[in-house]
């Protein structure tokens, strides 16, 4: 917090420099400094101490967007960057051009935002942050003589903006993300798999760590490997499932999330023609949110968007009706409603699109006991593997823990293997919603040209799931 | 970064804090983009800058750290923050810098011409693409892609005594979408490519490759049965399941971790004796090509896999430290982490018959021309789905399949490659034919 002090020179200079330019600008410091750990069989494979700033310049002139962005803070340099940008909408904007921008009037932010941080990062010494990583992968790779190969990995992510708009932006933002990853491969006779777990969340030192155990991961690990290897392959077909809540988080945020940001909507996605339509169970509430909703510090956590709009919880799909899409002020504007606060972007250099927070599916009322008890031939899915969706909402993942259920009793592991199928198809088979709830994407990038820190999850749900065989 | 001489004067900086071994490398650059966003030019923006990586051995310790910033109080900072990292990780005998090796100039890397370029040309090309792919099929829908200009001046010195800069231009343009007809929306495709020279540039070829690929996934099928059998895997699908698990088994730090399938494998067969794969990044006006590596090391054209033989490794200087053998110039990576390992330009040999001839060959089977799913690069078990594949039945294309997903082992299909074809594309950084695989499973959901 020391900074806000530090740098009231910089936010008086972006200040002014807004005030004196004629037309609409934006400006965007951010200064981003990232320490990164990796461990691998007792040595540290790589270390990294990053730090970048610099400032992001949009204009809009006569409808169009310019964008230009400098790593020099020298106001001449900014000055300049700003001439770049305005040559860059002018040549881009031509008389053909159908659809001039404008943007949705809305009252933007003013002030200091920060998420709640339990145990700032920047006072644990390195020291510590080091031990910690030896000392997990040392356990790790002592417990079992199967271990085959270790990899620890420690990264903090620390941002600090400033945004000014001639339109009233006017705010500063401190952000802290710290994550953790854990791999391991292990096996014997020649057979192997590997075991992944990650955590990334919005927060301290001390929030890493009311949701991370490195110990028992580790456990997992061996555990998993180890009925793996008697493990089957499944026999592909389409069956009754439970999926928990990394699944859940994974197919909200890929098959479902993507197709409803505006940006793709007006491109023609599948949701297009699906608002106020039934696309889901009505079991089925998805949510993309900017605070943390249900559980804290999710790992997308963002107060106020890089437009300088507060960000609200969007209710993507209520009670199985399809209710809003995903905005900035430019889509709002063209589909007329409030802009939701998911304009975002990684770095100064990059510009704010449209992007996700943290996107799950609301907790119900069933009990996950139950829902297990309900299913007479079929399968508990965990461990999300990489995901990837497409425009029409078909989606594939990995899943890495396929165990069976047989007459409402929960059995043994089989191999992994991929599930697939249309997400909303997904939705509308769902039966029962259970009333757990977790943010579980992991490490949580979502790439879009540029990077997104984005988190998701929910509860367990049951539905019918296509599962890929051999 | 004006000279090599800033950064002589950062390594000495570092070396007064105390390190022991110093490296420094920067990268200056400038680009011009252009982004295609829901059928139109959306945004041009333009970019500069430079960054500085600096690897430091303090008794073995290493540190590592990077910045855009070129100001000498945050470089001050940022080398005291290394050494602390240093001080505080486990030494590591192997922990070396590399000595200068002579390295050979690698020819039209850098066109002059690109720095004549500005912000019209890349957005005058960025409409003629979306103008002509409009003009193919009106159910094309382009929501993505677009132009970029980089040009870049990249620099390494070294306490050792390397020394080196090099510069390089880069044109990349690409095409998104995907097709809508009616209620009917097709799966995702793209097409893009990267040249290093204005001359170079041919966009309709990108055109008609998207423009086809987009037509093509429309009309869709699923497949209503489950088998196993033959698959005619297309450039982008080997680079998926043939060229990466390949790539990741010859990467030394691998093979010393214990997780590559070929790490006992040198000197033997790992597939049938017309597989030649070559990596080569002293090739000129070629995007992986370059005079040194990441480390300052010379490239050179390495045979991976000659007759179906695993010939070598691929090492930086530390994996071949600890191997004790000599670096392949494999370094990879930039002033933002530490040397990695990687290839070039990567190519497979190309075989005797075109795609026609081998599609009449198969009975029943799939092409693919993506994969899209998991690939376990350790044991080479992969599924996942089809996208843009095509039903194939007593040698001719039956029709294009959605929904189908694959299962098999890569290394097990390497071995046993039935075919390799006479056609072949180059992607980027890679040249590869189609490749014929067999006992594939077939699922249709």
């Amino acid at each position: 917090m020391i900074e806000l002090v530090e740098n009231l020179e910089l936010v008086n200079k972006l200040r002014n420099i807004v005030k004196n330019h004629k037309g609409w600008l934006e400006l965007r410091y951010q200064r981003r400094a990232i320490k990164s750990f990796l461990v691998k069989k007792g040595r540290i494979d790589s270390s990294t101490a990053s730090f970048k700033q610099g400032v992001g310049v949009r204009v809009l002139k006569n409808g169009t967007w310019g964008f230009a962005s400098t790593g020099n803070l020298d106001k001449s340099e900014i000055l300049k960057t700003i001439k770049q940008a305005v040559t860059s909408a002018e040549l881009t904007g031509s008389k053909k051009n159908k659809r001039r921008v404008t943007l949705h009037k809305t009252n933007l932010s003013r002030g200091v935002f920060t998420p709640e941080v339990n145990n700032y990062l920047e006072f644990i010494p390195v020291s510590e942050k080091i031990n910690f990583l030896l000392k997990s992968e040392e356990y790790m790779r002592k417990l079992s003589k199967d271990i085959i190969s270790t990899t620890c990995k420690y990264t903090e992510i620390i941002d600090y903006k400033i945004i000014i708009s001639s339109d009233g932006a006017d705010l500063i933002i401190y952000d802290s993300k710290p994550e953790i990853n854990f791999v391991a491969v292990v096996g014997k006779n020649g057979t192997s798999s590997v075991s992944n777990k990650a955590c990334g969340l919005t927060g301290g030192w001390d929030d890493l760590f009311s949701r991370v155990n490195p110990e028992e991961w580790a456990e997992e690990f061996v555990k998993k490997e180890s009925d793996l290897n008697k493990a089957k392959h499944v026999d592909g077909g389409t069956y009754d499932v439970i999926l928990a809540p990394d699944l859940v988080g994974l197919l909200a945020h890929e098959a479902i999330g993507h197709t409803v940001e505006a940006d793709f909507v007006l491109a023609g996605s599948v949701a297009k023609h699906l608002l106020n339509k039934k696309v889901a169970s009505s079991l089925v509430t998805l949510i993309d949110t900017g605070e943390s909703l249900f559980k804290p510090h999710a790992g997308g956590e963002l107060l106020v968007d890089d437009e300088g709009v507060k960000t609200k919880p969007v209710y993507i799909i209520k009670n199985g009706i399809l209710k809003s899409y995903l905005h900035n002020r430019q889509s709002a504007k063209v589909f007329n409603v409030e802009p939701t606060g998911n304009a975002r972007a990684y770095n100064y250099s990059n510009e704010p699109i449209i992007r996700m927070r943290n996107t799950c599916i609301a907790p119900g009322k069933s009990k996950l006991k139950n829902m297990i008890a309900s299913i007479d031939n079929g399968f508990f899915l965990t461990g999300g593997g990489s995901g990837q969706a497409d425009s029409n909402a078909e989606f594939m993942f990995g899943v890495d823990e396929i165990y069976q259920i047989k007459k409402g009793k929960l059995g043994k592991l089989f191999k992994g293997a991929t599930i697939s199928g249309q997400a909303f198809n997904v939705l509308k088979s769902i039966t029962a919603v259970s009333d757990d709830f977790k943010w579980d994407l992991g490490s949580g990038y979502c790439g879009k040209g540029q990077m997104a820190k984005v988190d998701a999850g929910g509860p367990y749900v049951k539905c019918k799931m296509t599962i890929g065989g051999r | 970064m004006k000279s090599n001489n800033d950064l002589l004067k950062i390594m000495s900086l570092a070396q007064k804090a105390g390190a022991d071994e110093v490296e420094v490398l920067s990268s200056t650059f400038k680009s011009f983009d252009t982004k295609i966003e829901n059928n139109e030019l959306h945004l041009s923006s333009f970019s500069s800058g430079a960054q500085v990586g600096i690897r430091m051995i303090k008794d073995k310790r290493l540190g590592f750290v990077t910045t855009n910033s070129l100001e000498k109080n945050i470089i001050g900072k940022l080398i005291q923050e290394g050494l602390e990292i240093a001080k505080n990780s486990p030494s590591d005998k192997f922990l070396r810098l590399p000595e200068p090796k002579k390295t050979k100039p690698v020819k039209n890397l850098y066109d002059p011409e690109t720095e004549k370029l500005n912000i019209k040309y890349a957005i005058s090309k960025t409409q003629q693409m979306l103008k002509k792919i409009k003009k193919i099929d009106k159910r094309i829908s382009v929501d993505g892609g677009g132009l970029e200009i980089g040009i870049s001046r990249d620099r390494i010195v070294n306490s050792r005594g390397i020394n080196l800069s090099e510069d390089d231009s880069i044109l990349i343009y690409s095409i998104m979408g995907f097709g809508i007809d009616g209620e009917n929306v097709g799966s995702f495709q793209f097409a893009y490519d990267a040249v290093t020279s204005k001359k170079d540039v041919n966009i309709e070829k990108v055109v008609d490759e998207a423009a086809k690929k987009i037509l093509n996934a429309l009309g869709a099928k699923p497949l209503n049965k489950t088998f196993k059998g033959p698959v005619l895997l297309t450039p982008e699908a080997v680079i998926s399941l043939i060229l990466s698990p390949i790539i990741s088994s010859v990467n030394s730090d691998n093979v010393q971790r214990g997780i590559s399938y070929f790490k006992r494998k040198l000197g033997k067969r790992v597939a049938p004796d017309f597989l030649n794969i070559i990596d080569d990044g002293t090739k000129p006006g070629k995007i992986g090509s370059s005079s040194f590596d990441r480390e300052g090391m010379p490239h050179k054209k390495i045979h991976l896999i000659k007759d179906g033989i695993l010939k070598t490794f691929l090492y930086n200087t530390y994996t071949a430290g600890k191997a004790k053998k000599q670096s392949t110039g494999s370094a990879t990576g930039g002033p933002t982490s530490i040397p990695r390992i990687g290839t070039t330009n990567i190519y497979i040999k190309p075989g005797k018959r075109d795609r026609k001839q081998i599609i009449k060959g198969i009975d029943e089977g799939l092409i693919v021309t993506r994969f899209s799913g998991n690939l376990d690069i350790i044991t080479g078990d992969f599924s996942g789905v089809v996208k843009g594949g095509f039903y194939v039945k007593n040698g001719s294309i039956e029709f294009p399949v959605t929904g189908v997903m694959i299962a098999g082992n890569s290394y097990a299909a390497i071995k046993n490659i039935t075919e390799i074809s006479k056609n072949s594309k180059e992607i980027i950084t890679t040249s590869t034919p189609d490749i014929l695989i067999d006992n594939i499973s077939i699922t249709a959901s």
